[in-house]
């Protein structure tokens, strides 16, 4: 879960900063710090003069869908170079977030820290990977195609996270257990990633076939 | 809960909310509306079908210097604004929402997180939740499909109402003993 506090007037489409921005923002560092809130990260969306201008355009001269993809491109950006309140850095792309999330795993580091990377890992891979393939579904006119694009984001979404936990279990075990017996994981876990992994390569042929058709 | 009845009854005297320009072209989403405009006469509406004392512990009403019920502050003032937090699309309401404090007194962030709309707009934004610092930016991003709470009584919150939260959120967080609670 990430708490994004909106830093800007929407309503008049100005910079203009909530005067109790730092008030609140300072309570949820301390809620975080102190007494391990739950929130796994807080941060402040900030439009840069450019995403403003953008707005200002697309309200003006779009549709809801101009306007949401304007504000959400901002809203990622802005959020990429935001530091977590607990003083380190957010990871910038999915890659890094799956690989600073791998590496806390043989180390019994605290909840928090772990969770806040797993929710780094979740948004990252959702702006990556599943928003663009949602954002093709919407634009798709044929509706068994726009279907198909839905679904591949869903298995996307599934197969990617559960990749990254297999691959964190199996670390886990090879710590636990030595090297040795490493692969000593439920076989169904296995042939339930591969059977995902099939769905999605037969999903990626289905949309390449109705759309060569 | 004669509360939410009464929550229902003013949501069902509502007059229609548009967005302020430049967004004024976007039909604002679903639960946001202004009260009656006729301020009197919906206090007279509500006076008809509920006790005085209802009303107060529902927080629509306050008492004057002379004893008589006003309609809450929120709801009086011209651009009143409120947005009626559901448990589903057939329930009443269980909240208002108004800038500051809702109408049972609780954390507006908490009622909009109670709401039924907002577990589905939160796992269509990769449970990301916007925090807005006005009621009316929180109707725009609501209406755009962002999954958006208020942030009125955050710099207050602990206790009972974030555990309740977070539970809400479907956050880790420890369980705290009833005296805690308290």
């Amino acid at each position: 879960m990430t708490l994004t506090l909106v830093g800007w007037s929407v309503a008049a489409l100005a910079p203009t900063e909530p005067q109790a921005l730092q008030t609140v923002q300072d309570h949820l560092r301390n809620l975080v710090s102190y007494m391990g809130s739950g929130f796994g990260d807080v941060r402040v969306w900030k439009p840069t003069t450019g995403d403003l201008n953008r707005f200002a355009f697309c309200v003006a001269n779009g549709d809801a869908l101009d306007i949401t993809a304007a504000l959400t491109d901002s809203l990622y950006q802005s959020c990429r170079q935001s530091i977590c309140l607990d003083g380190t850095r957010v990871p910038e792309t999915y890659a890094e977030a799956a690989n600073n999330w791998m590496k806390m795993q043989p180390d019994p580091l605290d909840a928090q820290r772990k969770k806040i990377a797993w929710d780094h890992v979740e948004r990252l891979q959702y702006s990556e990977l599943i928003a663009p393939l949602l954002v093709w579904a919407r634009e798709t006119v044929d509706p068994a195609q726009r279907n198909l694009a839905v679904t591949l984001a869903n298995v996307s979404r599934t197969y990617h996270l559960q990749s990254l936990l297999l691959a964190a279990d199996l670390v886990k075990k090879a710590r636990e257990k030595g090297a040795n017996n490493s692969w000593a994981l439920p076989k169904e876990e296995y042939q339930q990633q591969l059977a995902l992994g099939d769905r999605l390569v037969a999903l990626t042929r289905q949309i390449q076939q109705s759309s060569a058709s | 809960m004669t509360e939410n009845k009464i929550y229902e009854r003013v949501a069902a005297t509502k007059h229609p909310f548009k967005l302020p320009a430049p967004w004024a072209h976007i039909r604002c989403a679903n639960g946001f509306f202004r009260p009656m405009l006729d301020r009197a006469r919906l206090l007279a509406e509500l006076e008809d079908k509920f006790a005085r004392e209802e009303l107060l512990a529902s927080g629509v009403a306050v008492l004057n210097t002379t004893a008589a019920l006003d309609l809450a502050p929120a709801l009086a003032h011209e651009s009143a604004l409120v947005f009626a937090a559901r448990r589903s699309e057939t329930a009443w309401p269980f909240d208002l929402v108004v800038e500051g404090p809702t109408l049972q007194g609780s954390s507006a962030m908490l009622a909009m997180v109670g709401d039924y709309r907002m577990a589905d707009r939160l796992s269509n934004h990769g449970d990301h939740l916007l925090v807005a610092f006005s009621l009316i930016d929180a109707a725009i991003l609501t209406t755009l499909g962002f999954p958006t709470a208020l942030a009125s009584g955050i710099d207050h919150l602990g206790g009972r109402h974030l555990t309740v939260l977070c539970k809400a959120l479907g956050l880790d967080r420890r369980s705290l003993s009833d005296a805690e609670l308290d």
